[in-house]
């Protein structure tokens, strides 16, 4: 249930607001979906709908959309955030993401 | 009120419009948005283009507000103003806070579509003293005449502050002064039904079928936030009355006819470029997003799995029944329609309408052409700025429109093939 290595601008970025990462099992999704929300974030009400889900940060208001059959994760960053803060809130956000793990993300596979 | 903004809400499922108040109402987002007003400017120059712009969205605002506050019970001036703020946010137009009386006063505007989104798309490197927001500045003339009851066109608004030249924010003034009288004529259902043809499949329709009902669904529950800014696919989006664009352009049209008759052509071709635009980035943009893969799956690059696509999205923002007549991929496509928002508008409102813009459907045949051709969907599309450039520099396509229902024919047909 990790998050893979790879996090850019996502296709119609306009202006550092949109950043792509994507879940290493796109399966996992739904499974992941339930460890953020244990971890703070929010479901957006009725968001869930075409294929995807959409969690919010309560703090900042960015979200992350993730579509449910492949794993895709799009943060959203508020289209309020100032332009020059964009890039370092979308890495924080990235890097908090990628800290979500359960704890047979955190045993390693030979000892499990 | 009696009644809530849901229930002036109109679906004529055959023809892929949508109606709210009884008037037609479309998806566009900003890049389309903020492209279809510089065509206005570009043809007439900005002081000018600005003046039509917003005379447009005083007719087309005076029109569908006059018919909210009759459809939904909205009896005072103070209702009616804040009926007004309500569904602007709702669209997706940002805030506007009325504080106006009979003879006018100070609109404060807050995320103004326009200005915010130029900013967000240009801002930092272009520089713009022209404020942005003529449709809020229209809008905002509108609400006052329809909060008193009084004539079209009695009051005037002028936007003084824009946050595009780097102010905090939006004001806009409304008062009596020079001001001139309107004929808020715009498309109503009555009309439209009258006039449309019955409607007819195309090609694929059992595939672009189950699209449409996806993505209605999905924009069915898309609203304004409480800043009444809309971001769906990634992109700012709005309800928008279908009526600005077409009084815009058709107002254009009348002036150039009239005082340059031989930049008509000129101008059908800046409107044409309006349309590719729009398939190109709105189209595109939404086939790249995770909606769209959630509800259909990445683009594998197959063309005519864009082309379906393309055509599903025009029915779901409610451009009209567009249908596939014939594809051969890297070849040809022939698009029809039984009538989209602007030709139906061009036959029941223009003076010109042989001459009708009809830009979107002749111009999204090349911008969808393009996309199916000319993109990389896999493993990741690139829908941006560069690539449309690009692909308009070398541009392989041709569109014919071969029918124009705006002209008289029985529907729109265009055909798109290589030069």
């Amino acid at each position: 249930m990790r998050l893979a290595e790879g996090f850019a601008r996502d296709v119609g970025c306009r202006a550092d607001l949109l950043w792509r990462c994507d879940l290493v099992d796109g399966a996992q999704t739904a499974a992941w979906l339930e460890l953020a929300t244990a971890a703070g974030f929010s479901s957006v009400p009725g968001s869930s709908r075409l294929g995807v889900d959409v969690l919010e940060e309560p703090t900042s208001g960015h979200r992350i959309v993730a579509v449910l059959r492949t794993g895709r994760l799009q943060i959203r960053l508020d289209a309020m955030t100032p332009k020059t803060e964009r890039v370092q809130q979308a890495r924080e956000l990235f890097e908090r993401l990628r800290g979500l793990q359960t704890h047979s993300d955190r045993v390693p596979a030979e000892a499990r | 009120m009696t009644k809530t903004i849901d229930s002036a809400r109109l679906h004529l499922p055959e023809h892929q419009f949508d109606f709210l108040a009884g008037s037609p109402v479309v998806v566009h987002c900003h890049h389309f948005n903020l492209f279809w007003d510089q065509t206005m400017d570009d043809a007439l120059g900005e002081e000018v283009g600005r003046r039509i712009r917003t005379h447009a969205a005083h007719k087309a605002s005076y029109k569908f507000l006059r018919g909210l506050v009759d459809e939904v019970g909205a009896t005072s001036p103070v209702e009616r103003l804040r009926l007004a703020s309500t569904i602007f946010s709702a669209m997706g137009h940002g805030k506007l806070h009325l504080a106006v009386g009979r003879s006018g006063g100070l609109v404060r505007g807050e995320q103004l579509h326009y200005g915010f989104g130029w900013c967000e798309k240009y801002g930092g490197r272009l520089s713009r003293s022209e404020p942005a927001d003529a449709f809020a500045t229209g809008f905002s003339a509108a609400a006052t005449e329809v909060a008193y009851n009084l004539d079209p066109g009695s009051r005037r608004a002028t936007e003084e502050r824009c946050v595009v030249d780097g102010s905090a924010g939006c004001s806009i003034r409304v008062s009596g002064a020079e001001a001139e009288p309107i004929l808020p004529l715009g498309v109503d259902p009555e009309s439209a039904r009258e006039v449309l043809p019955p409607s007819f499949d195309g090609m694929h329709e059992d595939q672009i079928a189950p699209i449409v009902s996806g993505l209605r669904e999905f924009l069915g529950g898309v609203a304004g936030d409480d800043r009444g800014v809309i971001e769906a696919f990634g992109v700012l989006v709005t309800a928008h009355l279908a009526d600005y664009y077409n009084h815009a352009a058709n107002d254009v049209l009348d002036i150039i006819a009239e005082e340059k008759p031989a930049g008509v052509q000129a101008f059908r071709a800046l409107l044409l470029e309006a349309g590719t635009a729009c398939a190109f980035h709105t189209f595109g943009g939404v086939l790249a997003s995770p909606e769209w893969e959630g509800l259909v799956g990445a683009p594998t690059g197959d063309p005519l799995e864009i082309v379906i696509g393309c055509v599903a999205l025009a029915r779901a923002l409610g451009f009209g029944r567009w249908a596939i007549e014939e594809f051969e991929p890297d070849t040809r496509l022939v698009m029809t329609s039984p009538g989209t928002y602007e030709s139906v508008f061009s036959r029941l409102i223009s003076a010109n309408a042989a001459e009708g813009p009809g830009g979107i459907f002749v111009g999204a045949g090349i911008g969808i052409m393009q996309l199916a051709h000319g993109v990389g969907w896999q493993p990741r599309a690139s829908i941006d700025s560069e690539l449309y450039l690009g692909l308009a520099r070398s541009n392989p396509w041709v569109v014919t429109q071969e029918s124009s229902f705006a002209a008289g024919d029985v529907l729109d047909r265009i055909v798109v093939t290589r030069r």
